[in-house]
């Protein structure tokens, strides 16, 4: 069994060793508990080690606690690459670029609302469409201008057209622009695809949710955050849709065909790669920026319109303020001090969360003393997590975990588990639920994924983010 | 051209197999084996035709792209392309026309047709084979 070869170097920390395969440039390491390692599926350490024989890689290959199995890479990988001697690879980012996540304080506790928690879930249900392939259709659907001003603008463009207020792109990675997105670098397929789906949540595992804070772990640093017990919050989750897709799905066809001219072999497709200093491989990089961009923009719509329903329910007094935003599927330039040596790496996280200590030049005033706001969230129905970044998290890029994890086959989940005996437990536990279909639902039961406070205790203990607040759902909105 | 899906273990997304007796067959199993994953819901209107043309290094590739390409057509028109017209089909090029009815809803949604663990070929037995692993 091959995670049978993955040393212990503590009880959250394991090594696969660079001779164990004769094409590792690097060692492979993976935070998890040993319990949780046992039951980590074979391929998603393979997918691991595959990382490790991608020319210019440092360090190691990493895999966060909520490891499984993915494309190229496991969900829950990182790697950093050398910005002048390495390559990058799209399958590395993942096809939905900048999936990621938004949380929204309310100055409301549970009980200040509780009476009007159903009619606010089905208007945001309402008002947000989530459905398969659906988009916002012609009452908003961009022209292809409007679209290359979003790729190029993200976020902040659609601050500037009135969707949103200065506040959330303080609050937001990148405040919500990568400035070296390349419009051009984006098919024409892929601003098609994006038209009408700004402002939309998607299927599969995107969903809002209205939670409570139920537990505060760091009272200081909620205290920068602005929690306090018992405030109702609203998380987000959902990436750049169709748009996102089709850039992963350009630039992959373009690799594959392309690794063969710089003479670089992959052990699988998936993971085809060019230089990252190559014509092609900057212009993945335009590219992949444009669809992060886009991504950005969609939770800032979808902020918009739950803002507007949230004040048509409670009043224009009642606020909502964004605590961060931040992307688990992402390319980034970033500096590190390698053998001691500060070196450009490119930062491939898919299905890690990035988490910045305090003073770290790329947060915002505003969390230089605490730390960048970490968002994980649950699967439905459990408890999702606010941690912080902290300076021990250096060891993993400055990256950790960015969910539960999927252990089991959305068609298990559909075949072993009763869509509506998971309404039931999960109305039990005073939890409103509001999807459009059931077998969206069963995918998604708890019982489908690792448990989150689980794989929340290992990077807490790790260090690579530390816990500051668990949040409960108190209504589940999700797509088909 | 019977085709049947697997679903992967763990990842939630799934496999399809389709057995062909000719290279134009797996490419139209292939597509009908598409869309039994996402389930357009057909409404009535009038059928809409496309032209298509791909190029790729080897046939696995070009089914993927061809795929793909469908997919993201599918997409942007609203429109279940289920028919191909081939004009020429090659292990390289592919040139045909896809004819199809708008839809009202998917049942599933596909981010995008991989390469992961992709097979195609002609087997032994005189059949084509392709195995194709879809990210939902």
């Amino acid at each position: 069994m091959l995670h049978e070869n993955f040393i212990k170097i503590n009880d959250y920390l394991w090594e696969a060793p660079k001779g164990l395969r004769n094409e590792m440039g690097v060692p492979a390491r993976v935070y998890i508990s040993e319990d949780m390692k046992k039951d980590t599926e074979e391929e998603a350490f393979q997918q691991l080690i595959n990382l490790t024989t991608l020319p210019g890689i440092v360090k190691y290959s990493l895999a966060m606690p909520d490891i499984h199995t993915g494309y190229a890479s496991p969900i829950g990988g990182v790697a950093a690459l050398d910005a002048k001697e390495g390559v990058i690879s799209p399958g590395l980012c993942g096809y939905d670029i900048n999936c990621g996540m938004r949380l929204l304080k309310s100055n409301y506790t549970l009980e200040e609302i509780r009476p009007q928690l159903d009619k606010i879930a089905s208007k945001i249900q309402r008002e947000i469409p989530s459905g398969l392939g659906k988009g916002r259709g012609q009452s908003m659907k961009f022209s292809l201008t409007d679209i290359d001003k979003i790729l190029a603008g993200g976020a902040q463009w659609l601050v500037e057209q009135g969707y949103g207020e200065k506040e959330d792109l303080d609050n937001c990675e990148a405040n919500g622009r990568l400035e070296w997105a390349q419009v051009k670098a984006v098919s024409l397929l892929a601003k098609q695809r994006g038209q009408d789906q700004v402002g939309t949540l998607g299927s599969g595992n995107h969903f809002l949710e209205i939670q409570k804070v139920a537990e505060i772990f760091d009272e200081e640093t909620a205290k920068i955050f602005g929690l306090f017990p018992n405030q109702v919050v609203i998380m987000i989750h959902t990436g750049s849709r169709g748009l996102g897709h089709q850039v992963c799905t350009d630039y992959l066809k373009l690799m594959v065909e392309a690794m063969n001219r710089y003479g670089i072999k992959v052990p699988d497709r998936e993971l085809a790669c060019v230089p990252f200093t190559s014509q092609e491989g900057q212009d993945y990089f335009g590219a992949m920026a444009g669809a992060a961009n886009f991504a950005w923009a969609n939770r800032q719509l979808i902020t918009y319109f739950i803002k507007k329903v949230w004040k048509e329910t409670f009043g224009q007094q009642a606020q909502l303020t964004s605590l961060y935003d931040v992307a688990h599927n992402i390319i980034k330039r970033e500096k590190y001090s390698i053998g001691g040596e500060e070196k450009e790496l490119l930062v491939h996280r898919k299905g890690a969360t990035r988490a910045f200590p305090p003073n770290h030049l790329e947060i915002s005033e505003k969390y230089k003393l605490s730390g960048q706001p970490v968002l994980i969230p649950g699967s439905m129905g459990t408890s999702s997590y606010i941690l912080k970044g902290v300076a021990t998290g250096e060891q993993s890029f400055y990256s950790t975990c960015h969910g539960s994890g999927r252990i089991m086959s959305r068609h298990a989940a559909i075949r072993v588990l009763d869509p509506y005996e998971i309404v039931n437990n999960t109305r039990k536990k005073g939890i409103i639920v509001k999807v459009w279909s059931l077998k969206g639902l069963t995918e998604e039961a708890p019982q489908a994924y690792k448990n989150i406070d689980e794989v929340v205790g290992v990077v807490h203990k790790a260090g690579l983010s530390l816990k500051v607040a668990k949040l409960i759902p108190l209504a589940v909105i999700k797509g088909e | 051209m019977p085709f049947v899906f697997e679903n992967l273990p763990q990842s939630g997304d799934i496999r399809l197999r389709v057995v062909a007796d000719s290279k134009t067959e797996l490419f139209q199993g292939a597509l009908e084996g598409m869309l039994g994953i996402i389930k357009p819901e057909i409404q009535q209107g009038s059928f809409k035709v496309i032209k298509v043309d791909i190029q790729a290094a080897d046939l696995a590739t070009l089914l993927v792209d061809f795929l793909n390409f469908v997919l993201a057509q599918m997409n942007i028109h609203l429109v279940a392309f289920s028919t191909i017209y081939f004009q020429s089909l090659t292990d390289q090029t592919l040139s045909a026309k896809l004819k199809g009815q708008p839809y009202k809803r998917l049942t599933e949604e596909i981010k995008a047709v991989t390469y992961y663990n992709l097979k195609v070929g002609l087997q032994s037995n005189g059949k084509w084979e392709a195995s194709v692993v879809f990210d939902i």
